[in-house]
This record gives C-alpha cells, structure tokens and sequence, in this order.
C-alpha cells in the first residue's frame, strides 16, 4: 500500500467537501479524474462515509472556532450563529497555510465580510470597519511586519462599543480614523497610533 | 531514561485567559504544558508571556504539526522552529503525536490518523530519527482521537505504540481522554487496550472531558473530566511510571478555581498509590 499517495488522497478529500461527496458518490470515477490509483481509491472508499464526513465537518468547526477568537468583536457583532453559517461558506473556497493558520484564515475571512455590501449580505453597516480593524490587529501581531496602516470611517472605539450593544441596528457615527501600528525594533513592542476626526 | 526523568506532578494545559491566575497566584499548577505552535510565528509581546511563564513553571512544549507520520518527510522549516523553542524553553521532554497534518501540498489543519502498519512505523521512524538527531531532548508521543480508522491495518493501535516506542526510545504521553472516546466511537476495551500497552514507556498523562453529538463522543476537551477517564487516570497512575499528568482544558472555560480541583484530585489519586 502507498502510504505517500494514500496520504495525499486523503489530505484532499477531508479538506475539499465537493471533493469530498463525490468521491462518496463514485470513488472510481473521482479517482479517475483526479489521477488517482484507482486501487487505492478503492482502499479510501472502505471508510464508512458518515465517518469520512464527520472528520472533514470537525475540520472546518476547528477553524471557525479558531477564526472566531481571532475576531472576537466580528464574532459578537454577527453573532453565533451568521458568523458560523458565513465562515462555512468562505471554508468550502479557501484552505489554510502555515504556522500561523488561523491568523491568516481569520484575516482572510475578515476580508471577505469587508468586501460584503451591507445591503446584499444584512450585514451591519459598520461591520466592514469592523472587520478590517481586527484584521489590522492580526496583521500587526505578525512579527515580521514592521508596520501596518489602516483607515477606517469609524472610530474603533465606537465600532467596540456597536460590537458589544448586541445590536446590529445600532448607528455608529462616521468618524475618519487613521490607525498605523509600528514595530520600531524586531524584538520590541507593536505601538498603536491613532487619529480620528468626527464628521459633522 | 524515562527513570531518570524527573517527577513534574499534575499540571495545566496553558491557555491565554488564565494567565493572571498562573502569574499571580498559581499555587496548585505544578507545571504548564505550551502548544508550540502559539509561539513559532507569535510577536515579541508573546514570546516574552513564555518567558514570564518560564520564570514560575517548567514548560513542556506540545507540538501540533510537525506531522512525524508524514510519508513526504517532515517540514525542515517547522521542524526548525520547533526545535528552537525547544531549545528556548529546555523541558525534561517535549512532545507531539503519532499523527500526520499535511501531505501533497494540503495542511489538513488537525491530527490525521495513521494505518496501523510497517509501511507506517518505518515512516514514524524515520521522522522520529531525524529530529532526534538535532535536539538531546527526550520526545514522547502521543495517541490520537480518530473519527475513522484508515483501511488496511496489520497491527492494533497498542501494538503498534508498544513497537513504535520500543524502535524509537521514545516515551508515551497518554491521552487517556482519547483513549476513551476512541474506545466508545470505535467498541473497544480501554483496559484491554491498556493491557497491551508497554506502561513503563508512559512517560505523561493528558485528560479532559468531551462532549456527546448523537452517538458520537467528541474530544472537544469542552467539559469536567467524566468518571470513566477518572477510572482510567486511577489505572494508568496505578501501574505506570507516570512524572506528569496535565488537564487539557480548551473550550467552555470555567473558572480557574474548577480546574485547580480537578488537578487537586489527581494529585490526591496519585498519592494514593504511592508512585
């Protein structure tokens, strides 16, 4: 038995949930159109496939799980259960890389909810802010950033306090903010600079 | 050379939202046991959390994805850092899992199950070899949660730990949380398992409580300890040269006073039998 290629198949088939079903549906076909050995498909297809699900669902729980404390304010600003819907429809199109996986999965899934238009997604309409500040945040936690810039239309103090309020509806007044993070040294602290400015 | 390593007591599994209770005042935590992987690409700022911890604790590095049942060979990047904070930190051992995370250019993302074969152990040798040849200290291995078992195994899981140990040198960190979710999702005894383990290898013990989906038990490491993994604690600190026993709280955390009872008692259950 290959071990290397047994291995590789089923890296692919717990991480891509299409991949996934249709392997289920006909192990020989997906083998075929993958390259696989079909013998070993045929190894991988003994699995029960409740049990080959469940492992491949535990795998995007994790990250969501992950990605939400990562982005505690996002998380509390959707809630449970809009953040976890959202982040299972971002998992089935994205994989995660690298030491710091989920660092760069939540930044990558707060990208995606600030390129959402309000009016499409029901989102809040300062979560884009929102997002984009906690992103900023986990940008700057990156030890080989020296420096990360950010403008915002709200304050994030008052982005916090929408997070908090449990109210999506809630109105955040428009404030231009500028926010640079600055590493000055490679092993010294991230220092936050921040300028807001009210409109009136 | 697991004789010679020294007797650590019961700990806690680090995790962030404690860290006040464990600077200030961690009177009852006998050691800390660190995911690695929190601190191989972290900022200065947590670097020096490890270091403040360190000043309080022995620390015992927990690795998550340096991936020894990889077939491709292990990540010489990771394998590096990993290495370095093992240097950082210098335990009386360090740990990861009998498990692989990636293989063709995909992270899995978690702890994959391995067959239980030679084709198998030779990998873990190999893997195991190779990092034994860059740090003198001691690595033991852990047992994993599976939700399936892969096809085509030749040995059962105790065998194959008992042989992997025996070719490596390597100690055992036995999750006895696993060992019974497994047992439940899977229809095995534990204690028969057990009966096959080489228990003098048992270097660690993890435990923790999970949680029920349906028919399934989930290693959620989300609840107290259940009676059944109590039973197997009591069994393990019985009969094996346990020198630590850490409770592996991740999810739902109560306060930090529930964990400190859970890690009392099992400083009252090992003093019970005298080891």
């Amino acid at each position: 038995m290959s071990l290397p290629e047994l291995q590789r198949m089923l890296a692919r088939l717990v991480t891509a949930s299409d991949l996934r079903e249709g392997f289920l549906e006909n192990p020989a076909g997906v083998a075929r159109s993958q390259g696989w050995d079909t013998h070993l498909a045929g190894v991988l297809a003994t699995v029960p496939p409740h049990q080959l699900r469940r492992y491949g669902e535990s795998l995007v729980n994790k990250r969501c799980r992950e990605a939400a404390r990562c982005l505690p304010l996002t998380f509390k600003a959707l809630g449970e259960s809009r953040f976890r819907n959202r982040f299972r429809e971002y998992a089935g199109e994205s994989a995660t890389r690298g030491t710091a996986r989920h660092r760069g999965d939540a930044i990558s899934f707060a990208h995606v909810l600030r390129s959402e238009r309000p009016e499409a997604s029901r989102n809040p309409a300062w979560l884009a802010d929102l997002a984009a500040y906690e992103a900023a945040l986990l940008r700057a936690l990156d030890p080989r950033r020296w420096i990360v810039v950010l403008t915002l239309g709200h304050s994030p103090r008052d982005l916090a306090k929408a997070a908090h309020s449990g109210d999506s509806a809630v109105i955040v007044p428009r404030c231009s903010s500028f926010l640079v993070w600055i590493r000055l040294t490679r092993h010294g602290p991230c220092r936050l600079f921040r300028l807001s400015i009210p409109r009136s | 050379m697991i004789a010679t390593l020294p007797k650590l007591g019961a700990g806690l599994g680090f995790r962030e939202p404690y860290r006040a209770e464990l600077l200030l005042d961690g009177d009852g935590v006998d050691f800390l046991e660190v995911i690695a992987d929190h601190y191989l690409a972290a900022p200065p700022e947590k670097l020096r959390e490890l270091d403040l911890l360190a000043e309080r604790y022995t620390l015992i590095p927990h690795g998550l994805n340096l991936s020894l049942g990889s077939a491709e060979g292990l990540d010489p990047a990771y394998r590096d850092r990993l290495l370095a904070l093992v240097r950082r930190l210098d335990p009386p051992w360090w740990s990861e899992h009998v498990a692989f995370t990636r293989a063709g250019g995909v992270d899995i993302g978690h702890l994959a199950p391995l067959p239980f074969t030679g084709e198998a152990l030779e990998v873990l040798v190999a893997n195991i070899a190779e990092v034994q040849g860059l740090t003198d200290r001691p690595l033991i291995l852990e047992n994993i949660t599976y939700s399936f078992t892969f096809p085509g195994s030749e040995l059962d899981e105790a065998d194959f730990l008992g042989e992997l140990v025996e070719r490596t040198g390597c100690g055992l960190l036995l999750d006895v949380t696993n060992l019974y979710i497994n047992a439940v999702n899977h229809r095995f005894d534990p204690y028969a398992f057990l009966a096959r383990l080489p228990l003098d290898r048992v270097v660690q013990l993890h435990f923790a409580g999970g949680h029920q989906q349906g028919e399934f038990l989930v290693d959620s490491h989300s609840a107290p300890t259940p009676p059944e993994v109590w039973s197997l604690l009591d069994h393990m600190l019985a009969r094996a040269p346990v020198k630590g026993v850490i409770l592996e709280r991740d999810e739902e955390l109560p306060p930090f006073a529930l964990l400190l009872e859970e890690i009392a008692r099992v400083r009252q259950v090992w003093g019970s039998h005298a080891r």
